[in-house]
Parts: structure tokens; sequence; C-alpha cells
């Protein structure tokens, strides 16, 4: 796509001109469109460093700077605890980021297992797991909510991090993600490695899993965003202040009638952040993942 | 090649720590449910549910309320999907492009509203829109000299803040899923193109469109699911008002289970909300099978 | 070799399913079964809570009395010196019991007590006192998920009650024969509305503070004339929202209106008194002395309006009378008037209250605690820091705050007429929201919005009942 500029100047001028036309033209969009997207969250910033009202201000540049929101923020639960168990913010986030880390790295394992035979193995009742795992993203959580709740109570998981992690450790979104990936791998790679004698166990994390980074990266931001971000069932699972998650941590800002907003913004500023980090740590592995996954539906 | 009977049994092994997961935390709360749906029961006194039969279906099915509330569900995902995605796509498009510098900036802008809480994020919209003097965005039309409006008690209105909080906030999603989409389509199929001259419009047309097409329909698949179930922005910002111009499934669904005690009509709208989403699902599948 | 332990574990694996998927049939059939097993769980729970007995020396004669931990969970308490009294009051208790430790936790609306609570009921494992919500409280009554309290409370404290508690505390209904005529709750606070206004705005348009009761039409006429520009702002003369009932629903019942016919059970929404209420709250928005989008306002959008000196009067509880108070210039602008009357003078009332769930263990001690919180000094002290009303009458006399604050007496004096939402095992409010805003956006004519509404309330109830 070289531009001979020797042999036709006027043309690659005039086609010069048009690709330097388009480029500002594309370029203005995309910061329009990233100023809209974010006019919300800089007004949040905005409020997040500015002296803490209920009545909310309306301004995209702070009057008067501050950082005491987030200090406020930060121990804003220990209303909620007494003596010696003082609650902070901190405390939600240890919580979510214990559940999130190992709800990530077990729940990939436990997905990508189920893929494996999925996508390279032929048995008895194999089309009729994949849609199994398919039918799980179509069950609203607030059905199964109590039932699943009185399961937790009967194995005694009330307040435990169990409870907060192991319900998620499969997914079906990862299964078939997971599964279709797999699927673009060559079949013959995998059986001529089983004809070398090699286990399954060891073919899957030898060879399977190696190429599928990028799918792990997709899941990896997924499976971080989905823990992260849930809420009605830690609010259940949870009852102890000690054990709730970073989202309920930050609705405490929102009273019966009233809004801490400064607070509020602080604390959504803190709780979006991790996320951020790792979207930015993995992304390149996400967007590259999500090519070799979800192309294939 | 021949598989040994053990070597077959060993697959289920591989199975085993998924679907044990699944039978315990969905598939078997889930038969409870649909189970219970058949049942009079609050959810405190779920231990001593009562059979009813399709009672609790028949109810459904000739209350008006609940047709409303199908209707704005549907109306909702009618404009939250296709906007969604053409959104999506046309930026990915934009960022895609080799004239765009700064890609990783845009990608992360684009994507932080996905990661904040829904919570958070509808209460902030909800004060964007809020009526009267105390709206952001009414502020700034007086200031312009226009006149404020109403739009939370707005039934339009309602329906269009509600959908464009969604957009707004899955957008990123549907871009990055996007771009991994573009990154899988080879660059030599473009090369050999742009030899002959064909405009860029036939080139995302009869090339592009056509090569993205699994990940627009896995697109089209999930975003179904997810806006089928919206609850949180309508629950924080109108409470499925005004009059019944926003309330959704799961906003009848939480109403009926959690604040009027009546859980067993509240498992009959899961239920429904289960098949609806299986039988469009499998028309998606087919859809895409047959081109 | 791998073979073998494979096809072993394919054995495990294939009995595990098997037995899980067997179990869960099983559990499905004999839900029955289940609350057996739950009352062991809530035992273990709190053993991180501090042990009490360190204080035994100061009472001997209590020696003997074995430690004993209960749970306390309060929905709501969302100030945060509401928890932080609550905190300190409990302290005292356990002061006062030295073996008694109480484990307290206060759990914000905004994070849906009601539902968790609901779910604890479900599995058994549930604090041994609860503050909810009075309509709630009748909820797990007709549940049988809670104790009648009757003997629970003594004498003295039934007796020093606020009368109207008194009476709703009492349950009423037939759905469950075995509560009819108990006493379900022990009110915490109560709460009432008056009309708040801004004496400066008043001022401004030449208009006399309101000093007793006026009729609907009145205070239309008072809106009006407080309606218009002021310094350059616009002013309402009447800010109100349509997005709960308490909002109006005493224009109905001013007129002797009610949501519900117990004796029936049906809708009583069709009457003539329906009419006359909802066209004189219409009125207002007519008139346009309203703000614009009232319709959908949140409570939260009104108080800024009011206080940024956008709205003249306001219908509000007494615990915002108490946050504007305190808010710079406020304590000589604000002003507290009689809601309005016609036929009847009524005034929308509800009650934070402690209900016992029946899976308690501590039946004893959670009486002592009862007792202990509607006692004079200790409704005294957590009702002035949060701002709601003594739900005993000794707490209001022993303390000049209550009979001499101007506030005070204005909520004391609606407290007289007010009246409760009724509580019939239906909740109505999602229904009334969507009808009232329906009617008033012009969606529904005065004849379309009350056959809707019956009809909706009707299938309500068919559903909950039929």
């Amino acid at each position: 796509m070289k531009k001979e500029k020797i042999q036709i100047p006027r043309e690659a001028l005039l086609e010069q001109r048009k690709t330097r036309l388009f480029k500002i033209l594309i370029n203005m969009i995309l910061i329009l469109g990233a100023v809209i997207m974010l006019l919300p969250l800089l007004w949040m910033l905005a409020t997040a460093f500015t002296p803490n009202t209920r009545i909310p201000p309306l301004s995209l540049i702070p009057k008067s700077f501050t950082f005491e929101n987030f200090v406020e923020a930060w121990n804003f639960p220990s209303a909620f605890s007494y003596g010696d168990n003082k609650v902070t913010m901190g405390t939600f986030f240890k919580n979510s980021l214990i559940s999130t880390a190992l709800i990530t790295v077990f729940g990939i394992i436990v997905d990508s297992l189920a893929a494996y035979v999925l996508a390279f193995k032929t048995f008895p009742g194999k089309k009729l797991f994949y849609y199994l795992a398919l039918s799980t993203l179509m069950i609203p959580v607030y059905v199964t909510l109590v039932p699943e709740y009185l399961i937790i109570v009967k194995l005694g998981w009330v307040n435990t991090y169990k409870a907060l992690i192991i319900p998620f450790l499969a997914s079906g979104m990862g299964i078939t993600l997971f599964r279709s990936s797999f699927l673009s791998v060559s079949k013959e790679l995998e059986e001529s490695a089983k004809i070398d004698g090699a286990s399954n166990l060891r073919i899957y994390a030898t060879i399977v899993m190696p190429i599928s980074k990028p799918t792990i990266g997709t899941m990896f931001i997924l499976k971080a965003m989905w823990s992260w971000d849930m809420y009605i069932w830690p609010l259940v699972v949870s009852t102890d202040i000690n054990m709730k998650t970073i989202q309920i941590g930050l609705n405490l800002f929102k009273g019966l009638n009233t809004t801490e907003w400064g607070y509020l913004c602080a604390g959504m500023t803190m709780a979006i952040l991790p996320m951020v980090i790792v979207f930015l740590c993995a992304q390149k592995q996400f967007i590259s993942g999500l090519q070799a996954g979800a192309v294939k539906g | 090649m021949v598989v040994s009977k053990r070597e077959k049994a060993s697959y289920y092994l591989f199975l085993l720590p998924a679907y044990l997961v699944f039978t315990v935390f969905i598939f078997y709360p889930m038969l409870r449910s649909i189970y219970l749906s058949l049942c009079k029961y609050s959810m405190s006194s779920i231990q001593n549910a009562a059979f009813v039969g399709l009672k609790n279906y028949a109810n459904l099915f000739k209350n008006n309320i609940f047709w409303k509330v199908l209707k704005n569900t549907a109306i909702y995902t009618l404009f939250t999907v296709p906007l969604t995605i053409a959104a999506g796509l046309f930026l990915a498009l934009l960022i895609n492009n080799r004239l765009v510098k700064r890609k990783t900036a845009y990608k992360v802008i684009y994507y932080v509203p996905y990661v904040s809480s829904m919570v958070a994020c509808a209460i902030v919209f909800k004060l964007l829109f809020d009526s009267g003097t105390n709206g952001i965005i009414n502020q700034i039309l007086m200031k312009l000299g226009l006149q404020p409006v109403g739009f939370l008690s707005s039934n339009f209105w309602a329906m269009a803040v509600v959908i464009l909080l969604s957009v707004w906030k899955s957008l990123g999603y549907v871009m990055i899923i996007y771009l991994g989409g573009l990154m899988g389509i080879p660059t030599e199929i473009y090369e050999a193109v742009s030899l002959d001259s064909i405009s860029p419009w036939q080139k995302l047309r009869y090339i592009t469109l056509p090569l993205l097409k699994p990940t627009t329909q896995f697109l089209f698949i999930t975003q179904i699911i997810s806006s089928f179930q919206v609850f949180t922005p309508v629950n924080v910002m109108t409470s499925g008002g005004p009059g019944y111009a926003t309330t959704t499934l799961v906003s009848m669904l939480y109403e009926a289970g959690f604040k009027d005690g009546n859980m067993g009509k509240a498992s009959a709208i899961a239920v429904i909300i289960f098949v609806v989403l299986t039988v469009l699902t499998m028309i998606q599948n087919k859809l895409g099978e047959e081109d | 070799m791998t073979t073998k332990l494979t096809k072993l574990l394919a054995l495990a694996l294939a009995f595990v399913m098997v037995l899980g998927l067997f179990a869960a049939c099983a559990k499905t059939e004999t839900p029955a079964q289940t609350p057996a097993e739950t009352p062991e769980t809530p035992a273990e729970t709190p053993a991180e809570t501090p042990e009490a007995p360190a204080e035994t020396p100061q009472a001997p004669a209590e020696e003997e009395k074995e430690p004993v931990t209960i749970r306390f969970w309060q929905a709501g308490g969302d100030t945060v010196s509401a928890s932080t009294i609550m905190r300190l009051l409990l302290d005292q208790f356990e002061n006062d019991y030295p073996w008694i430790t109480v484990d307290y936790q206060a759990i914000p609306w905004s994070n849906d007590p009601e539902t968790m609570f609901s779910t604890g009921i479900a599995s058994g494992d549930i604090a041994d006192v609860l503050v909810v919500g009075d309509s709630k409280a009748f909820i797990l009554a007709s549940e049988g998920n809670i104790l009648p309290l009757d003997d629970m409370l003594t004498e003295e404290t039934k007796d020093d009650m606020i009368d109207v508690l008194k009476v709703d505390s009492v349950y009423n209904s037939n759905l469950n024969p075995d509560m009819t005529g108990k006493t379900i709750y022990a009110p915490l606070y109560g709460g009432t509305r008056a009309i708040l206004y801004n004496k400066e705005i008043f001022d401004y348009f030449g208009v006399d503070y309101p000093t007793e009761s006026m009729t609907h039409a009145e205070l239309l006429e008072m809106a009006k004339q407080l309606t218009g520009d002021m310094d350059g702002k616009h002013v309402y003369g009447y800010g109100t929202r349509a997005t709960t009932s308490e909002q109006w629903i005493s224009f109905v019942w001013d007129y002797g209106g009610e949501i519900i016919d117990t004796a029936t059970m049906s809708a009583a929404t069709d009457s003539e008194a329906w009419t006359k209420g909802v066209s004189d709250y219409m009125a207002f928005y007519e008139a346009g002395v309203v703000p614009e989008g009232a319709s959908a306002m949140d409570a939260s959008t009104l108080l800024n309006m009011f206080v940024n000196g956008e709205v003249a009067m306001f219908w509000a509880a007494v615990d915002y009378a108490q946050a504007i108070r305190v808010e710079e210039g406020w304590e000589e602008k604000l002003g507290v008037a009689a809601l309005p009357h016609e036929d009847y003078s009524t005034c929308y009332t509800g009650a934070d209250v402690l209900v016992v769930p029946a899976a308690t263990q501590h039946p004893e001690e959670t009486a002592l605690l009862l007792n202990y919180l509607l006692s004079t000094d200790a409704q005294a002290t957590y009702c002035k820091n949060v701002g709601f009303f003594p739900s005993v009458k000794s707490a209001s006399a022993a303390d000049a705050y209550f009979t001499e604050d101007p506030i005070q007496q204005a909520f004391a004096a609606a407290m007289e007429g007010c009246h409760f939402y009724g509580n019939y095992g239906v909740s109505t409010g999602s229904i009334l929201r969507a009808n009232i805003q329906m009617f008033l956006n012009g969606d529904y004519t005065m004849e379309e919005f009350q056959e809707h509404l019956t009809e909706e309330i009707n299938t309500a109830i068919q559903e909950n009942f039929g």
C-alpha cells in the first residue's frame, strides 16, 4: 500500500489530503464520544474532590479541593461496627479482592477443564452437557436466590468466603468461550499427543492451555469484573458486616432520604480503580482472546 | 480412534467440578424454583409451601399488568440491544482504523463505564436527569434558555433514560468484543481487495460485516439474555414509573417476591423469563445456521 | 496404571453426581425436614463475640446465670448517630444485665435489610430481635414467623405506649388466627408528617404563617400566593411528589376514604371519598404550584429544592425537620404547621418496630431487652438523637425537649390525628404509585384511575389470598 509519490504526485496529494481530513474526522468523533462517555464519570471525580454535601454539587471543576472525602468514605463503615472491631472500606476491599482473586483463578481452571472434554472428546451426553452450560446463562439470579441460600445455610457457609466463592467457580460463559477457543486448536495436535501416550490432563495442561492464553486473558477480565460487581448474593449470604463486599459498601452512602454525594463519589472512584488496572494489564490478551473465543459463538 | 470405556469414563472427571457447582448452586435451585412456581409461599415460609398447581401462571396471564410489563421488557430489549451493538461496532471500526493513535486510551475510556458499579452509575444518572431544577441536564437546558424537562415523570423519557444508561454502560464491552472479532480477520483479505477499487462502504458491507457475523451473533444472544433481566437501573432510577412505563419483568418479580411476599408468583415470572430466553436463543441459533 | 485410577475416579464421580441428583430430588419432595436441622447453625455463629462474664464481680447475685449472647439486627439506623446511640444504649443494657451480651448490627435501608431478614427466617439463621417497618411486622405475623409479645412486655411498658401505636401493634387480621388479638411488635419510635415551610418566602410574598390546620382549598390558595419569582429564582408554593402515597393518601383519608375494606377484603378505592380526595390533590398540579416533574420526584430532590429556597412548603417527617434545622440559618427560617383537613384531620403515621422471630433461642433475655428499649430513659435518649417521636408517653413527658421544642410540638399535635395505612397483607405501594402517576400525568381520567386502581388491588388480594 505504499504511495508512489513520484509517478502520480497530484493524486497522491489529493489522497493525502483526503486521508488527513478523514483522520481528523475520526479522531474528532472519538474524542467527542469519549467526552460524552466520561461526563458522568468526570462529574464523579470532581464531586469526589469537593467537600461532601447532601445536596449534589453541579460543577465539573471542584470549587475547593479536598482529599477529605476519601478519608471519610474509607472510615464511614465504622459507624456500623463497634468496639475493637473497626470496619472500614478496607474490610470490604479485602473481602472483594479475596473472593475475586479466587473465583478468577479457580473458575478459569474449572471452566477450561470442562470445556476441554466438550471440545475434543466424544462421549454420551456431550451435547446435553454443552446445552446445560448454556442454559445457566438464562436463569435470573433472583429466582434461585432463596433455594440457593438455603443450601448455603445447610452447608453452614453463611458469613464465610466459601459462600462468596464456590457457587461462582463454574460459569456457562466461561465453558462456552473456552470450548469455542479450544475448537480452533487443531484436533490432530491433540490426537497425536494422545497417541504419544500423554494423559488427557497432561495434554490439557501442557498443550491446550498454553495455546489458549488469550482466552484465559478474556476470562480473567470477565470473571474479575463479575465477581467485583456482585451485589445481591453477598447481601444475603454475608449478614456480618465484616464479610460484606465493596458494592454493598458503596450503597451505604445512599441513605433512605439523603445521599452523601462526596463520599459516594470517592468510594466509587476507589472501587473502579482496581478494575481499570486489571483491564490495563490484561487488555491485549483480553482482546485477542475474544478473537479466538467469541468469534465462533 | 477407538476409545476405551475407561477412557470415556475419565472424561466425566473433567466435567465433575463445573457440573457439581452447577448442580448444587444452579440446577437444583432452579428445579426447586420451578416446583415452587406451582406453590403458594413467601420467602420466609418456603419450608411449608402449599401446592396450587398452575394457579400462579393463570393469575399472571389474566393480569393486565403482566402483559404491559412483558411489552416494556420487550421494548427495552428491542432498543437497547441493537443500539448498543451498532454503537459498539461503529466505535470498534473507528478505533481499529490505522489512522487512529492512542488506541489504548480510547479503549480504556469507553470501557470504564462497564466496570463501574451499576447501582452507583444509576444513582449518578438519576441525578443527571432529575426533575425540576435539581437535575444537571435541566440546569444546562435552562442556561441555554430552554424549558426544563420532567425526564423521569414522562412515559417516553423515563424509558429513554433507562435505555440510555444501559447503552452507555455496556457500549465499551461490545466495542471490545468487536475489536477482538476485527483482529481475527486476516489483513490479507483486505489487501487482496483494496487493489480493486471498492468503496469503504462496500468493504464494510461485503467483507467486514459477514466476517464479523459470529461475533455479532454471540453479542445478540448474550445481550438479549442480560437485557431481558434488567432490574437495577429501573429499581434505582424510576421504581418502575411513571405509571408502569418502566416496570420490567424482573422488577415485577422483585416486587412480588421480595416486597409482597408472594414468591410463588415471583418464581412463575422467573420460569417465564427462562422459557422466553431459551426460545429466543434457539431461534437465534437456527437463524445463524441457515445462512 | 493411570487408567485404573481414572476408572476409580470416574466411578466416584458418577456416584457423586447420581447422589447429588438424588439428594436434590429428595429435598424437593420433603421440604418439611429442613427446619429441624437448622437451629444448630445460629448457635455457632456468634462465637466471636466477646464474653460477658468479665463484669460479673459487680453483680454477684447474678453469678450463677449462664452467659447469653442475643443477636439484634436493626433495619435502618442509616444516620450515623442512630446506630451509635443504639450501641451506647446496649452497652448500658449489658451493664444492667451483665450475663447478657448483645451482638448488634444495623443494616441500612439501602442494603435492603428486609430481604435479608426474610432469607434469614427461611433458613432459621436469624437474630433474636429485629427492627423492621410496622407493615413488615404484619407480614411476618401472618406467616407465623414472629412471637406474640403479650407475655414479654411488662404491663408497665404496655400502659406507657402511645395510644395509636398500641392499637396498631395488635394483630387484627384473620389471616393467621393464632395471632389474632395479640401484640406483635414493640414500637421503637413513631414518625408522622407535618408541613415544613420557609418563613423567608412567606415574608417575601406577604403571606401570614399558618397557625392552624387549613382545608385543602385554603392550603391550595396559600400555595398559589407563594408561587412566583423571588430574587430571580422561581419559587413553587407547594412541594410534593407522587412516588410514595404517604404524600397524598391523607387527602383521601380526610374524606373518610380507605384503601381496602377489611370487612369484605376488597378494594374500597372506587368511593366518593377517593374522587374528592384525589381531585383535591390534583388541583395542586393543575394550578402549577408544584415543581416540574413532581409526580416522579424523589424525597431527596424535594428536600434539596426546599433547602435551596425553591419550594415554600412541603410535607415531611420529623427527621427531615431535624436535618434542615441544623443547616446554616434554618433555625429561624424553618416553620412547622399542621396538615390540612376536611371531614377528618388525618395524617400518615409509620413506626419502626421491634419483633421477636419465632426461632429465637433466648426469649427471656430478649424480653428484658424489649422492655429496656421501651423504658423512659432509653426512649428519650434514642429519640432525641434520631429525631423521631418516642413510642412511650413517659419519655415525651419527661424531657423538656419533646414538650417545649416548637417543631416537636407540631409533630406531637399531628400524632393525634394520625392514621396507619392499615395492614392488609397486600402491599399496595406500587399499585398506588403507578395509578396516581398515570392520573396526574393525564394518562387516566378520574373514572379510569379509580377503575384501574380498584381492579388491580382486587387482583392483588385475590393473588395473595385466593
